[in-house]
């Protein structure tokens, strides 16, 4: 397999296969880094770049996973006639890549940054111990009930999904 | 600080990507993507749709507990707590980048903080130095007379309607008060920093809240591209 006689059909099926699998990663790569580099901090958003990163993102979940198939249905004939080890790890990297890609399009990236909080817990304010008197807080009243929201807090969690007296509130900052 | 009630059910909100700084969120329900600044949804399935703002305001710790002593206060999350912002974050901000134009006619810089007040079609910026300077301020956005009131403690921050029935007040701060003492100087009544006559021919009337928002002078701009920057002494003239 390492010298295929001339004009055998093997190295043009391993070219094809290669070139597939080399197409599937690119191809899952570029659709993923592509919201990831519109919707950046400290970079600037125009509404054409948001559409396309909300479009993006919306098919990623579904194309990364085709994509992965796609890649490993060509990984796998293609490892059998890979010969050299420089090419079989190649091909691991492309597989781990388009499982990478398929992983990142099912994740909320910007909660690895900013860890959301799915269960808010409260404490009586004469009872809190984490909020000096001159912080900042976000108040809200709903009936005759108040929650308060330390802006250190917020800053960072940036989302509180909530209920106040029954109504369902979101906090932001 | 949004209702997150939308066609008659509780949508779920996660931080989903940032446009020119101010973030947008994606509900669990939808999809959608929202503006966090507007409330109104930008992309997807509920595109043009807006939350419905429920009234707040940004006070001291010290501020809240003295009007709601019953009040409750948001826990830090265990796991986060570290990445909590510093107590003096705010210094930190003001050299971050911006990336939206600056106009070169601009008097303030993009992270000057400024008040923001909306009324109808009409938006009017007050710088924070103004207004630490001149506190409080009587003016008028979009027919509508406002005070904006700075608390002596520097940091809280209220506005108000200042129309009561018929009249429109002429507030004053009391000098040397804290908490903050206001008078009207039509009948002397005296108001406190929530906006409630404690004594005087007014007393039991409450003045209605408006909606501020302390913001940066570029992100107040971006999305109130028509507003006007209140300048000391020259406030627009009271009806």
């Amino acid at each position: 397999m390492r010298n295929p006689p001339p004009g055998s059909w093997l190295p043009r099926l391993r070219l094809s296969l290669a070139l597939l699998l080399a197409a599937a990663t690119l191809g899952s790569l570029a659709w993923v880094a592509t919201p990831m580099v519109l919707v950046r901090p400290f970079g600037a958003q125009t509404p054409g770049g948001l559409a396309l990163s909300y479009a993006m993102r919306l098919r990623a979940p579904r194309l990364t996973v085709l994509l992965f198939i796609l890649g490993l249905a060509a990984a796998i004939p293609l490892w059998r006639r890979l010969g050299s080890w420089k090419g079989r790890l190649l091909a691991g990297f492309a597989v781990t890549s388009l499982a990478a890609c398929a992983f990142l399009a099912r994740s909320n990236y910007f909660e690895w940054i900013f860890r959301p909080l799915p269960r808010p817990g409260f404490v009586a304010a004469g009872r809190a111990q984490d909020v000096a008197e001159n912080d900042l807080v976000l108040g809200v009243q709903v009936g005759a009930e108040a929650h308060a929201y330390p802006v250190r807090a917020m800053a960072y969690h940036h989302v509180v999904n909530d209920a106040i007296a029954g109504e369902p509130i979101v906090a932001t900052y | 600080m949004w209702k997150s009630g939308a066609e008659r059910r509780t949508l779920h909100f996660h931080l989903a990507g940032i446009n020119n700084q101010n973030f947008i969120m994606r509900d669990e329900e939808t999809g959608s993507w929202w503006q966090q600044v507007t409330g109104c949804a930008i992309l997807g399935p509920l595109t043009g749709r807006c939350l419905q703002a429920i009234p707040w305001d940004e006070v001291t710790f010290a501020v809240f507990k003295r009007e709601h002593p019953r009040g409750l206060v948001l826990l830090p999350d265990a796991g986060s707590k570290d990445d909590y912002a510093e107590a003096d974050w705010e210094k930190n901000v003001a050299d971050y980048p911006t990336v939206t134009p600056i106009d070169p006619h601009d008097t303030l810089k993009p992270r000057d903080l400024v008040v923001g007040v909306t009324s109808g079609a009409n938006a009017t910026a007050y710088p924070w130095t103004t207004l630490a300077a001149q506190n409080p301020i009587l003016d008028s956005v979009g027919g509508t007379p406002v005070l904006i009131l700075l608390h002596p403690d520097g940091r809280s921050l209220r506005c108000f309607d200042r129309r009561i029935g018929e009249d429109t007040l002429e507030l004053f701060l009391k000098t040397g008060t804290d908490p903050p003492v206001i008078v009207d100087g039509k009948t002397g009544s005296e108001w406190d920093f929530s906006g409630l006559a404690s004594s005087g021919p007014l007393a039991g009337r409450r003045l209605a809240r408006v909606t501020c928002l302390k913001d940066f002078w570029f992100d107040w701009k971006t999305y109130n591209p028509g507003t006007r920057v209140f300048m000391a002494g020259l406030a627009a003239p009271g009806r």
